[in-house]
């Protein structure tokens, strides 16, 4: 990668809800550590995937990144500024979100030209012809006709409301765009559509995404930089080539080894990962994944695993690469 | 008909179990009359998993809805075809009759195994409730049934969950519960729509896993539906690509998954990202599935296909092929076919 600079930093980020029971007289009987101290770096122009199965807290971490909920502790830094609910409008138009379900993330009332022009209104003082003038491009450039703007999301498909929820977010130029399960909605080849509009749109504007997804092959084809999760916590961050050639956590193995590969020569598919994700209630309180773990060793129950950089760029949390062991 | 006899042949080697042929089923629509099903065969033996895969909305689901009677008569109407299961065609049965079927003979699992589970009752009563319905069994004889079922599906400590709500479980849990519900009356048929859509990867393997042990089992039939073609490959047997309403292509997966005819097929593998490749772009299927008008005399496909002709426009294709592999196409509709650079047979359009 040639220009590193950063824009946007997570560092320590911690994220909780509290557990509350009673239904008059609440009380507070435990916490959920949603996000539990995730730092990394989001660099300009690349795209960073999120990967972890439900429960994992990916959809967490992209609402407190996007600002929608402030963070219990840590910091989210985007160029400088510090991330947090109701911050600068001029900040929060830089960071825009898409979210995973076309059908309720548009409201059915407003045809096509008043959400998207919605985001011009609130962040600028443009007027109609001007709006306009930002709309119509944009609408060319993610597929959709000139028509679209006087009708209303329930005359769209999936993919085509999708491709308004994407316009939506792009009108106001933002620098970092995070994609919530963009296409887990959507039927396959109206996936592919949408994940090669959103290559495109990346390289023509300089985008940088924040990819969540819990779907491994999509990961793949769309991230530089991938990042595991796990009830909270991060197992494993690798740029795509190393985590897709070196899978060092135990559990970064187990996931690719679950994904169906579609061709049938290849028997015995999916090899089985014992057991559930336990309730991150009752998370374990060494390594989270030791209940499940193959490799799990008498240490992983008892103490949290470091963050360990095993090579350049490349981070894992997992004993196996604790102190003299290394690959 | 070549083909036909060929079938005819091998099912004499083995009794098939289904039978549905010339299915058809129409929903009302403002407009008219939609053909959802138009025309779809299917056979299943005896200890084998079909995979009907198919985008949303090109009928995968309406066929098995319509073969237990489960569609809403109101707005969707059975035009013709038979299904034959134990010598009795299903859609001339009353549905008093259809309601012992159910369960029974052909038993059905969902997407969603929270919304397929009712919340008010434990999950030792639901599934002693269809063994009660459907057999002479005492109290405690439908207990013990459940908890050897329970421990059928790899549940744990059966004899506790017995007495636990379908919330106290996890989402894998409660589906391996209703697996063993399907399971409870020794069905023949079991029909599983979309069971692993809700679940995680690693939990949908395990599930994957489950079915296909209870098929070695039990050699019970199972038909799956899915959108996921991995899931197809991991563990079906035989597989039908469904398009606007019918099997656009049909047979061995290995052979389906290596050669592939049907444009749409083509289309639909290359658009999956790929697990263990880098692709700069993934390769589309143009348009968008068009909403279809009884009778159909065109190639349903052919608005999106870029291999169309002429021919497409005027007459529907039947399927056509050997029997391991039947294509609905006009352009690719064999075996001498295969061979062909998917994008270099282009046929010139007029």
């Amino acid at each position: 990668m040639e220009d590193r600079e950063i824009i946007l930093e997570v560092k320590d980020l911690q994220k909780d809800y509290p557990v509350m029971r009673g239904l008059v007289f609440q009380k507070e009987i435990g916490r959920v550590k949603a996000v539990n101290r995730i730092s990394f770096d989001l660099y300009r122009g690349e795209t960073l995937g999120v990967i972890g199965e439900s429960g994992c807290g990916k959809t967490t971490l992209s609402r407190v990144v996007m600002g929608l909920e402030n963070a219990t502790g840590g910091n989210v830094t985007f160029m400088g500024h510090q991330v947090k609910r109701g911050m600068d409008h001029e900040l929060r138009s830089h960071i825009q979100m898409v979210f995973q379900d076309p059908y309720s993330s548009l409201d059915p009332r407003m045809s096509v030209k008043r959400i998207l022009e919605e985001p011009l209104r609130i962040h600028s003082k443009l007027n109609a012809k001007e709006k306009r003038e930002k709309v119509l491009p944009l609408l060319e450039q993610v597929g959709l006709p000139e028509e679209a703007l006087e009708r209303y999301p329930h005359e769209f498909s999936g993919g085509q409301r999708q491709r308004i929820g994407i316009a939506r977010a792009l009108i106001l130029e933002p620098e970092l765009l995070i994609c919530d399960e963009p296409v887990s909605a959507l039927d396959v080849s109206v996936q592919a559509q949408i994940l090669n509009l959103l290559r495109t749109l990346q390289k023509n504007k300089k985008l940088t995404y924040l990819f969540v997804s819990h779907d491994m092959s999509v990961i793949r084809h769309i991230s530089d930089r991938i990042l595991v999760m796990y009830l909270g916590q991060m197992m494993e961050l690798a740029d795509k080539k190393t985590l897709f050639s070196r899978p060092a956590h135990p559990y970064t193995r187990a996931l690719m080894e679950a994904v169906p590969v579609p061709d049938p020569r290849i028997k015995d598919q999916c090899k089985v990962l014992a057991g559930e994700i336990p309730s991150p209630i009752h998370a374990p309180a060494g390594c989270p994944f030791c209940t499940r773990c193959p490799q799990a060793k008498e240490i992983c129950c008892r103490e949290k695993p470091e963050q360990k950089e095993i090579e350049e760029g490349h981070f894992v949390a997992c004993h196996l690469y604790s102190r003299e062991e290394t690959l | 008909m070549n083909t036909e006899k060929e079938l005819e042949s091998r099912g004499a080697e083995r009794k098939p179990v289904l039978e549905v042929h010339n299915l058809k089923s129409y929903y009302e629509s403002r407009d008219g009359e939609v053909p959802a099903v138009d025309g779809v065969d299917l056979t299943l033996y005896p200890g084998e998993i079909v995979g009907i895969v198919g985008e949303s909305g090109c009928g995968k689901s309406t066929v098995v809805r319509s073969l237990l009677g489960l569609m809403d008569p109101v707005t969707s109407r059975r035009e013709a075809g038979t299904a034959l299961f134990e010598d009795r065609d299903l859609f001339r049965l009353s549905e008093k009759e259809l309601c012992k079927v159910r369960g029974k003979g052909i038993s059905m699992i969902f997407q969603n195994p929270l919304s397929a589970l009712d919340p008010v009752y434990t999950i030792g009563s639901q599934i002693m409730e269809i063994l009660k319905i459907h057999e002479s069994i005492t109290d405690k004889e439908a207990r013990e049934r459940a908890i050897e079922l329970l421990h059928q599906v790899n549940i744990p400590s059966p004899e506790l969950r017995l007495n636990q709500y379908p919330h106290e479980l996890s989402g894998g849990m409660q589906q391996r519960v209703v697996i063993a519900i399907a399971l409870a009356c020794n069905p023949k048929i079991l029909i599983a729509d979309e069971p692993t859509t809700a679940l995680d990867v690693t939990v949908q393997a395990q599930i994957l896993a489950l079915i296909r042990e209870l098929r070695d089992r039990l050699n019970i039939a199972v038909i799956l539906i899915t959108h996921n073609m991995g899931v197809v490959a991991a563990i079906c047997d035989r597989m039908c690509v469904m398009y606007g309403g019918v099997v656009v292509e049909e047979g061995r997966c290995e052979e389906i998954f290596a050669n592939p005819r049907h444009p749409y097929t083509r289309g639909l593998l290359a658009a999956i990202p790929s697990i263990d490749e880098d692709k700069e772009t993934l390769y589309t299927i143009p348009g968008q599935v068009d909403v279809l008008k009884a009778p159909v005399n065109f190639c349903r496909f052919e608005k999106r296909c870029s291999h169309a002709c002429s021919k497409c426009r005027e007459e529907e294709p039947q399927l056509r092929g050997e029997s391991d592999h039947l294509s609905r196409c006009w352009v690719f509709p064999d075996k001498s076919s295969e061979k062909t650079d998917f994008e270099q047979a282009k046929v010139v359009a007029p």
